[in-house]
């Protein structure tokens, strides 16, 4: 656990010694304040829906942009061989790297404070269940994106690679409910099933289904698994 | 499990998926929801859930409904997503649904006109301009080789009864049966209720003359102007005995409006509903609270229709909201109703409730009846100042043998299912409904019609306001990451000026 906490303390300082995390933050807020202000007053609804829709769309850039460098920078600057030489678990490697991840995009979701701010200000009837519900959605979300950030960063040592790998890999669950009606309906189901807006609809109204908790769950542990067995390889004879 | 090789990493990443998909698929079928809104919007009934787990084969919901709506309409929209998601979650992948806006191509609105859904015109305010545009705002249920239809969704109240109503009616589960009873003598018009009833339903007209089906759940009873035959008594009292359930109107006196006559009922209808501990009595009741009727006047030279406050006509805006029948209702209109007593001395198997009663503003006619509208020709309408009379009560009868109870409800007005009377107008039809659905059993769809979404508006802000919210959500966080990285900056620069100097 100390371990985990070292990692993640060096990977924020990390993030925030180089511009690199304050222009990622800075895009990511511009563009979820563009976008809410934009429709938040059209629609008329004193609710946060409309930023709830909004933050996915900006995760799928957002996410693997953070977490391109996570393993692949340790690979290509070789430390990951002093790691390896250090009493440090790979358990903990994978867990520190996603976690400071993840905290990274909290940071960035705790900045949307903004907007709610504004809500409490000029709505009316707020249904707090339901905002708290969305932010818990998104942050489940947001952790599913960094544990596939974490994997696609582990595959390779070119940050540009990972972060394509990174992409397509969460486009690919993004789109799925998109294409439902292009798709024979015998497997509609299925690909319904493993989307991640199906899953996220519900919190973002309100609703919390243990169903969509295991699903965020079981991705998020397929994910960092598979990371762990890649770092593995490079023990094998 | 040691992985140190293709072969085992292959083997190991099979048994997470197959382990992974195993607890999802376990998941689907015990799982659990919390709804977090404050209206507990999000929670189907246990009527609805329990009536989506019958389903056994695919049903496809199709909405057809037009995009950029305004306002109110486009949470409608929301709505009815947010709620066929609640649908489709309980169905276990046995309901899907998809939206698609018929606007968009001439093949779409093909296929909505197909299914039945027809465009509706509607007023919008586009570029400052009022527009009318036709829109589509229907959905159509295919389930095997069967489809219901909601042609319009033009609000969200009771929309979850309507498609659980439609879905059971398609999966045919515990289809019952009701009917409409009269007499033979008796030749009363229910076209409008009948439409209404039979679209949910399984409606039957039937004459009391013959034994009644004891599969029929309910039977509705026109208002007599006579007394039944023996056959007819019997055969209603044997009804009410085995435990059915019936919905009555029934007034004590007979009114022609246009001789302005009003002649006592003798029936022996009455005395079987004091059985029952329900006595309507021999009077008719006037109301402060009533609708109006056209009255000719002398207006200088000119002969005009004049409407007036017509206290026959009760509007009953006093009902029992301790009984979900009345649930949600806002008002009622009666005819030439009569008051009911409620024998608080009957047996103890039965038990009687009020539902509704007139405002606190009535008061009650007996032996002459004096129907002038012109208040200044009746004194009665100056003298309203009785409490409210009840003008409908459920009557609940427990069977000593079975124990298992079976109702009666009285609505006295004979004419408060009929398409000359009440039967026309919209309110009542809630009521007809809703008391339909008690007698049947199902209670818990009524608390279903009066379901709607809360409406959360935002504040009115004129336009500078707004622009101001607007920069500030845009520009604040921006400001507040780059203050906070120059706080940053300025501290790691103080540091190594420090390192520098401690260490050259």
């Amino acid at each position: 656990m100390n371990n985990i906490k070292i990692i993640i303390k060096k990977e924020l300082k990390s993030y925030f010694n180089s511009p690199m995390a304050y222009i990622f933050l800075i895009v990511f807020a511009i563009t979820n304040g563009y976008f809410f202000t934009n429709t938040f007053f059209l629609v008329n609804q004193s609710d946060m829906r409309i930023l709830f829709n909004i933050i996915p769309l900006v995760y799928l850039f957002f996410i693997p942009a953070i977490t391109m460098s996570l393993i692949a920078r340790e690979k290509n600057s070789g430390t990951m061989e002093v790691m390896s030489t250090l009493p440090i678990k790979d358990s903990d490697f994978i867990l520190g790297k996603f976690f400071s991840a993840l905290l990274l995009i909290v940071i960035g979701l705790s900045i949307t404070i903004i907007h709610l701010f504004t809500l409490i200000n000029v709505g009316t009837n707020i249904d707090y269940g339901s905002v708290f519900t969305g932010y818990l959605g998104i942050i489940l979300l947001g952790a599913v994106y960094a544990s596939i950030g974490t994997f696609a960063s582990s595959v390779t040592d070119n940050q540009v690679i990972s972060f394509i790998i990174s992409v397509f890999i969460v486009l690919t669950f993004f789109l799925m409910d998109k294409v439902i009606y292009f798709i024979p309906s015998s497997i509609q189901g299925i690909i319904q099933f493993l989307s991640v807006d199906f899953h996220l609809s519900n919190m973002s109204r309100g609703v919390i289904d243990t169903r969509n908790i295991i699903y965020f769950i079981s991705l998020i542990y397929f994910f960092l698994s598979m990371t762990a067995r890649v770092l593995e390889m490079r023990k094998w004879k | 499990m040691k992985i140190d090789n293709k072969k085992s990493f292959l083997i190991f990443t099979a048994i997470l998926i197959t382990s992974l998909i195993l607890i999802n698929l376990i998941s689907r079928n015990i799982f659990h929801r919390f709804d977090l809104t404050d209206t507990k919007m999000y929670s189907l009934s246990e009527s609805s859930q329990s009536i989506i787990k019958k389903i056994d084969d695919l049903m496809t919901i199709k909405v057809y409904f037009s995009n950029d709506l305004p306002g109110d309409y486009a949470n409608n929209k929301r709505y009815l997503q947010d709620i066929l998601e609640e649908y489709a979650a309980y169905s276990k992948g046995k309901l899907r649904f998809e939206f698609t806006d018929p606007s968009s191509s001439e093949d779409m609105q093909l296929n909505a006109q197909k299914a039945g859904i027809q465009p509706v015109q509607l007023q919008v305010i586009e570029n400052d301009k009022v527009e009318v545009r036709s829109v589509y705002m229907g959905l159509a249920i295919l389930y095997e080789d069967k489809r219901e239809i909601i042609p319009i969704i033009q609000t969200t109240a009771g929309l979850e009864y309507d498609i659980t109503i439609k879905i059971k009616k398609l999966i045919n589960v515990d289809k019952q049966m009701i009917a409409i009873a009269s007499t033979l003598n008796q030749n009363v018009e229910n076209q409008t209720i009948s439409q209404i009833l039979s679209q949910r339903y399984l409606l039957q007209n039937i004459t009391l003359d013959q034994p009644i089906d004891p599969a029929v759940s309910v039977v509705l009873v026109n208002g007599f102007r006579d007394s039944l035959s023996v056959d007819e008594y019997s055969n209603l009292k044997k009804y009410i005995d085995n435990g059915g359930n019936v919905l009555i109107g029934q007034n004590r006196i007979f009114v022609d409006i246009s001789t302005q006559q009003a002649t006592p009922i003798n029936s022996n209808i009455f005395s079987l509903l004091k059985e029952y501990g329900v006595d309507i009595q021999e009077n008719l009741v006037v109301d402060k609270s009533c609708g109006q009727v056209n009255v000719q006047q002398n207006m200088g030279i000119f002969r005009m229709a004049v409407p007036m406050d017509y206290p026959f006509l009760p509007i009953i805006r006093t009902f029992n909201y301790n009984e979900i029948i009345v649930n949600g209702i806002e008002q009622y209109q009666l005819l030439f109703s009569s008051e009911i007593i409620l024998d608080t001395l009957i047996e103890k198997n039965i038990n009687l409730v009020p539902l509704f009663s007139t405002s606190d503003r009535s008061s009650s006619i007996t032996e002459f009846y004096n129907l002038d509208p012109d208040p200044k020709n009746n004194p009665i309408f100056s003298q309203l100042t009785d409490p409210g009379k009840i003008v409908s009560a459920r009557s609940e009868i427990k069977s000593p043998n079975t124990g298992l109870t079976n109702n009666i409800i009285v609505v006295s007005d004979s004419e408060f299912i009929s398409d000359s009377g009440a039967g026309k107008s919209p309110e009542n039809h809630i009521f007809i409904l809703n008391a339909v659905d008690y007698l049947m059993g199902d209670s818990e769809l009524i608390a279903l019609r009066s379901r709607e979404i809360t409406t959360r508006p935002l504040k009115e802000l004129d336009n500078n306001t707004k622009s101001k919210w607007k920069w500030m959500n845009m520009l604040l966080p921006s400001i507040f990451i780059i203050s906070f990285g120059i706080l940053r900056f300025r501290k790691e620069n103080k540091r190594s000026d420090y390192l520098e100097e401690l260490y050259g």
